[in-house]
């Protein structure tokens, strides 16, 4: 069987393995770059849509199953599963930034005591775009709006990627950022000198979602596989890895109504353009 | 404005650079075309960090230059030290074309004189297509502005298409990507490029005596300061960091079968471009392969996916064969345009005189062509194999399971932070860029015999032999 996956190879890869060991099924992974911002798998699902290749997406993130999902690149019935959750995290230098100081919250972000110390992934990409569209909703697009005029004069510093805003907040060119929970947890791995901030009302969980695609081939494996990632012990193997954060989403983070973030997606990302010039 | 700024700044180091070495002895000029070659081969990510680590925000140079990189300025530093060798192998290898009398003619010309009544009008064709050429890689770089947090087209291109996942729109909103290709490919139809098959008369001493030291000191000058800045530091920067070693033969033997994809899809890439050159390098028509590299790569994977993800094509779709193909396909453009200069450079009086001698067939093409083509279509070959060894935009969206490349590899490693596993990869890709020259050069004595030329014409007896 064929697996599209954008969860990261160093973690996928053993799974995948395992999966094979158990049940001599031989699964045939594409794993998705990092060039392409992480949704070149997405993108190639679409375009393969009249023939589909994959039988199954193992995806990191939700907002981009939910548009294939959206665009009958799924089964029609029973498409995709959350399995686990990371987090959207504050991320702190700690020789800079003692954890009593650290911004507790989004808005202390837009403090001038923070003025050209914030680092964050480019909010058009991944993620981060992703969050800040749940806290448009969260907040009301005018607190939101607000919120991100602020943020930019604070000349934050944008990067490529969230694991760079962790490299960055490690060496100290930036103090603070706003990341991953995974990207942090290796940031630790690698001996910078980072911590994540707790989770709070304002954090944005992220499940891993597995997906299977509309008219596959092997369906049937394709089947094997998700009951084979939903396993309490794959997770288990994944939070333990620094893939994923925990089993069960806790209590607490914005709530996403997911069909009107996508209704508003074209509009909501107009504006964080418009807001965000580098 | 990065990229016409980038392609000025890639064509004055190109020109000061390839003056420079056209006087200096063939050994030096060897070194130097190595040098160029590894320039040309270094990843953008590579010469990034390299600059971040020396000028980033708390970058070690930072404490006495002052000099901020992230704007339009060090975008256009940066794609210009990556890009001055196409420039330089332009003007270099048309200088290498000219006769010593047209250099020694007059001996009042010499200095910026000369540079400006000869050198510039006899290299003026082949640098124009490599500003051509320069600009439309400038305009589709996308990682460095991005890391640079620099707002250029294709990542705006990058951003449409990845928020709405439509790519009509994401077109319609950065039409002058699709639309620059089309009027390079106009002007590059407009211009001849220059590939010298063979060292004309000119020496290198009467270059640089007709240069005079004025114009040798500040070019020298130049040229140091663009070897030293475009190779010599990114090189010690990967080669000095000690886990960079310590991590290269866990990386050799982690990445053996990405390794021998890497090798094997760039190389089959590069004699498949060579071979579908070879037969049509008469027809003019033939200079719209230049669109497959002049479109942004992602364009042309997606072309790939509509066309052969079909039952019938479905067997090359699933296999390394659509690597292969997209690979030559997004390089066959350059490859054609050399290949089509150096059979139309050839000497048409020799050949003329082989035709009288009653050379026909095989005999004729390896005695008149061969020796004068074999190098072009060999440097060719090697330009579309270094242009696949580092390829990522092309074969992102394509390449089937189990055939990630070591380039694919490193960007991903790139993103989980593992500097030293990719400073290990780059080093490999380093050693792969550069084995075919090597090689190449010990084996072209003893393959090829010296081209013929009118004036030492020899018998029917001897070309037949």
């Amino acid at each position: 069987m064929t697996v599209y996956a954008s969860q990261d190879q160093v973690y996928a890869e053993p799974i995948l393995s395992e999966f094979t060991r158990a049940t001599g099924i031989k699964v045939r992974a594409v794993y998705d770059s990092e060039a392409v911002k992480t949704v070149g798998l997405v993108n190639r699902l679409l375009r393969e849509a009249s023939n589909p290749q994959c039988d199954l997406f193992w995806n990191n993130e939700e907002l981009r199953t939910r548009q294939l999902a959206g665009r009958g690149i799924l089964r029609e019935t029973n498409a995709w599963t959350a399995i686990g959750y990371r987090s959207r995290r504050i991320v702190i230098n700690t020789n800079l930034v003692s954890t009593a100081r650290a911004p507790s919250t989004l808005a202390s972000l837009t403090n001038v005591e923070w003025r050209g110390r914030i680092a964050l992934a480019y909010p058009l990409f991944g993620t981060t775009a992703t969050h800040f569209l749940a806290l448009r909703q969260h907040w009301g697009p005018a607190q939101w709006e607000t919120w991100c005029h602020a943020l930019q004069a604070n000349k934050p510093l944008l990067l490529e990627g969230n694991s760079t805003v962790v490299n960055f907040v490690g060496r100290g060119e930036a103090w603070i950022g706003l990341t991953d929970s995974d990207d942090i947890a290796a940031g630790q791995r690698a001996g910078l000198p980072v911590a994540a901030l707790p989770l709070n009302p304002e954090t944005l969980l992220i499940p891993n979602t597995v997906a299977l695609i509309r008219g596959s081939r092997n369906q049937d494996t394709a089947d094997e596989l998700r009951a084979f990632l939903q396993r309490p012990e794959t997770i288990e193997r994944l939070i333990a890895a620094g893939a994923l954060e925990g089993l069960q989403a806790p209590g607490t983070g914005v709530t996403t109504d997911w069909s009107a973030l996508l209704n508003d997606l074209d509009s909501a990302t107009d504006t964080l353009r418009a807001i965000f010039v580098r | 404005m990065a990229s016409s700024l980038a392609t000025a700044l890639a064509v004055a180091f190109g020109f000061a650079t390839a003056l420079f070495v056209s006087a200096l002895a063939n050994r030096a000029q060897r070194v130097l075309l190595l040098a160029a070659v590894v320039a040309l081969a270094l990843p953008p990510f590579v010469v990034v960090n390299c600059w971040l680590h020396y000028l980033g925000g708390t970058g070690v140079w930072r404490t006495w230059l002052n000099v901020d990189i992230f704007n339009v300025w060090g975008v256009a530093w940066l794609m210009a030290l990556m890009l001055w060798p196409l420039t330089f192998g332009a003007a270099w290898s048309a200088w290498r074309g000219l006769d010593s009398a047209q250099l020694e003619a007059e001996p009042a010309l010499s200095g910026f004189a000369l540079v400006r009544w000869l050198l510039l009008p006899a290299a003026r064709n082949s640098m124009a297509a490599a500003v051509v050429l320069t600009f439309a890689l400038a305009l589709n770089q996308f990682s460095i502005p991005a890391i640079l947090q620099v707002k250029v087209l294709p990542v705006e291109f990058w951003i449409r298409f990845n928020t709405n996942l439509r790519v009509g729109d994401a077109l319609a909103a950065c039409w002058p990507i699709i639309v620059i290709p089309f009027a390079a490919l106009f002007l590059l139809k407009q211009t001849k490029m220059r590939w010298s098959a063979e060292t004309g008369p000119a020496n290198a001493r009467a270059f640089g005596r007709q240069l005079g030291p004025g114009v040798m000191v500040f070019t020298g000058a130049a040229t140091v300061m663009v070897v030293g800045l475009s190779v010599a530091l990114p090189l010690i920067q990967l080669a000095g960091a000690a886990r960079t070693w310590t991590e290269l033969p866990q990386v050799f033997n982690a990445t053996i079968p990405v390794t021998t994809n890497t090798v094997l899809f760039a190389a089959w890439a590069a004699v498949l471009a060579v071979a579908m050159s070879l037969p049509v390098w008469r027809f003019r028509v033939a200079g719209l392969l230049w669109l497959f590299f002049l479109i942004p790569g992602m364009l042309l994977s997606l072309g790939i996916i509509w066309l052969f993800n079909r039952a019938l094509l479905e067997v090359i779709y699933q296999s390394a064969a659509v690597v292969v193909l997209a690979l030559c396909l997004r390089y066959v453009g350059p490859v054609w345009a050399l290949i089509r200069q150096a059979f139309t450079s050839a000497d048409t009086a020799l050949a003329e005189a082989a035709r009288l001698e009653g050379l026909r067939g095989w005999a004729f093409f390896r005695h008149v062509y061969l020796p004068r083509v074999a190098p072009v279509v060999f440097a060719a070959w090697y330009m579309a194999y270094l242009l696949s060894l580092w390829d990522v935009e092309t074969i992102t969206l394509l390449y089937p399971p189990g055939s990630e490349t070591l380039a694919l590899r490193a960007f991903n490693l790139l993103h989980y932070g593992h500097t030293a596993q990719v400073n290990g990869i780059c080093l490999l890709l380093i050693v792969l860029a550069i084995a075919p020259a090597l090689v190449y050069s010990v084996v072209r004595p003893l393959l090829f015999t010296h081209p013929l030329s009118v004036g030492h014409s020899p018998t029917n007896a001897t070309l037949r032999r």
